[in-house]
């Protein structure tokens, strides 16, 4: 097997990269061209999905020399193309396509030694792709569901009531990529905000991001019966380890799901760990799922503090402020585990917040996806 | 499988690989004489099916390495040609036969260009759209509290003029209460049949994108 010169190969790369967007147009335009059944799996607009391969082969391709620093992100992304219905042959169908584009590319820099090294790299990359994905065989690529229910709460959110045909196998705080047949091949990820009743259903909370087609189509024009593509459970940011400790839980807007999920899981497990749940929007139409939290005050280790920072709350029961102002104003955090879910700009302002206020970072935890996977659109 | 040939050990060495075989031949210690036990027809049936089950299951991964090796092996071929038909390419200036022509690929990305640009502006339209419609909303909502602050001062003087002497701020304060609640009702009914004519308007936006998504 050849030896990879991680160096020759990063050289190269950097000299492509140079080219920008037009390297990844290249490069579907290739893929598309001799191999027209795989434009079917791809959406219309292909903007995002290039920026994805782009920051992908730029990870991989930086970390060359240090595989277990990629291997875990090569295998997830392997898992990741279950649920597009990957077959083994697209993968030398897309190692053709790398190297033609490489080659047009680094023009008279390319040559029979630097393309053996990309095959072997891309080799490298596929096999372990193909293991992760073998490895996971026996659970569904997809779970197809339908939509049992809408509840449209504001002028922007809306309570989907999710009927998978098989019970999907996730845990309070994960996430799963959805697909709605009304924007065909466009994964988003959202966390499921009950634990999965007797038949397998659950509920999904979406905010319709302007301009976005898949939030939406879900919010605006999803109708009961609606079919619907789940991904299998990802993400271990948010799901509570085997410990006791006490629980804040710090949401903004629609990240309120899995927060809401983990104070069920608490609930079923008996209720046996404090829980203060600080909930704050911008603006009070933002506070949408007032009705279901407030009949989990009933449980005496639950605590619920809303907040806006907008707008001056008309009720008393509503703060002033920030989600983390709140949090930190409330009460002491010393001893508690702290999970932080919301918008980005939410999360990273939470985080440096919490840490200004001396919160052992090991205590805090918030989900990370990568930077090609948002949650948004 | 009968009892037949089975082996008598009590026990397996800690660490023995648990193979179909293994399985099929356990025997356990039989009860003393008089004490309940399991039924061992039972116990060697349930035996027997595990052993299958262990076949199964190996032979199933055995296929998926083999499947696995094959892949690698192609992979490894087509790329041991790709470097050879390289070290050719460069003299003879030949395309392999798979490689499509540059006007081709070119024409192709130029056309995901477009395609994509297009959706570009029609998302950004219906960001403006959204917002536009959220500000709106926001508008009629003021409007609507405006009027009932105006409607419930106005009730609240005519309640203290018509009351003279006999007036009193528990009344006052409901008159006023009243009427800012059925000046707000009455603005936003307003306002919903114009909202429900937009709502319309937007609906038959978002079915024609979804129209173009599906292609």
């Amino acid at each position: 097997m050849t030896t990879i010169d991680t160096a020759r190969l990063q050289a190269s790369w950097t000299t492509v990269a140079r080219y920008g967007d037009q390297v990844p147009l290249f490069f579907y335009a290739t893929l598309f061209v001799t191999h027209p059944d795989i434009r079917d799996m791809f959406p219309l607009g292909m903007a995002t999905q290039r920026d994805k391969l782009v920051s992908a082969l730029a990870r991989v391709v930086s970390s060359v020399d240090d595989l277990p620093a990629i291997v875990p992100l090569v295998e997830q992304l392997g898992r990741d193309h279950r649920r597009f219905a990957v077959r083994p042959e697209h993968f030398p169908a897309v190692g053709e396509a790398l190297l033609a584009t490489l080659e047009h590319f680094l023009g008279d820099g390319w040559n029979a030694g630097l393309a053996a090294e990309w095959a072997a790299a891309y080799e490298l990359v596929a096999g372990t792709m193909q293991m992760a994905a073998e490895a996971d065989a026996h659970q569904p690529p997809w779970y197809d569901a339908v939509v049992a229910g809408v509840d449209r709460r504001t002028a922007g959110v809306a309570v989907l009531r999710v009927a998978p045909a098989l019970t999907v196998p996730y845990r309070a705080g994960q996430s799963l990529a959805l697909e709605t047949e009304a924007c065909p091949r466009m994964w988003r990820y959202y966390s499921p905000a009950t634990l999965a009743d007797q038949a397998g259903r659950f509920d999904l909370h979406v905010r319709a991001v302007g301009g976005g087609p898949v939030s939406t189509a879900l919010v605006h024009a999803t109708r009961p019966g609606d079919a619907l593509r789940l991904g299998a459970p990802v993400g271990e940011g948010l799901t509570l380890d085997g410990g006791c400790a006490d629980l804040v839980l710090i949401a903004g807007g629609t990240g309120l799901a899995p927060l809401k999920a983990l104070v069920h899981h608490v609930d079923a497990a008996g209720g046996r760990r404090r829980v203060t749940l600080v909930w704050g929007g911008r603006r009070r139409p933002d506070l949408y799922d007032l009705p279901a939290l407030e009949a989990l005050c009933r449980h005496d280790w639950f605590d619920l503090v809303l907040c806006l920072s907008d707008e001056a709350p008309a009720e008393g029961r509503i703060r002033h402020g920030t989600a983390v102002g709140v949090a930190l104003d409330h009460g002491d955090l010393a001893g508690r585990d702290v999970y932080v879910c919301g918008s980005p700009g939410m999360v990273a302002g939470t985080l440096a917040a919490l840490r200004a206020a001396g919160v052992p970072a090991a205590r805090v935890h918030h989900e990370r996806f990568g930077s090609e996977e948002g949650t948004g659109g | 499988m009968s009892d037949h040939g089975r082996h008598h050990s009590a026990t397996l060495p800690a660490g023995t690989l648990l193979t179909p075989q293994a399985v099929r031949t356990r025997t356990f210690s039989r009860t003393p004489l008089g004490r309940r036990g399991l039924d061992e027809d039972e116990v060697h049936d349930f035996l027997d099916r595990l052993a299958d089950e262990l076949v199964r299951r190996d032979q199933r991964e055995a296929a998926m390495r083999a499947n696995a090796e094959r892949h690698k092996q192609a992979l490894r071929a087509w790329s041991r040609e790709q470097a050879a038909s390289r070290g050719h390419g460069r003299v003879e200036e030949a395309q392999p036969p798979d490689r499509p022509s540059l006007d081709v690929v070119t024409l192709m990305a130029r056309t995901q260009q477009d395609c994509d640009q297009h959706i570009r502006r029609t998302e950004d339209y219906c960001r403006r759209l959204a917002a536009e419609a959220e500000r709106y909303a926001g508008e009629v909502l003021a409007e609507a509290q405006n009027r009932a602050a105006e409607a419930a001062d106005a009730a609240a003087a005519a309640y203290r003029s018509g009351a003279g002497d006999g007036c009193s701020t528990d009344s006052e304060e409901l008159q006023l209460r009243l009427a800012w609640m059925s000046s707000f009702i009455e603005s936003l009914g307003a306002a919903q049949a114009q909202l429900g004519a937009t709502r319309d308007a937007l609906r038959h936006d978002i079915d024609r994108l979804q129209g173009m998504g599906d292609r």
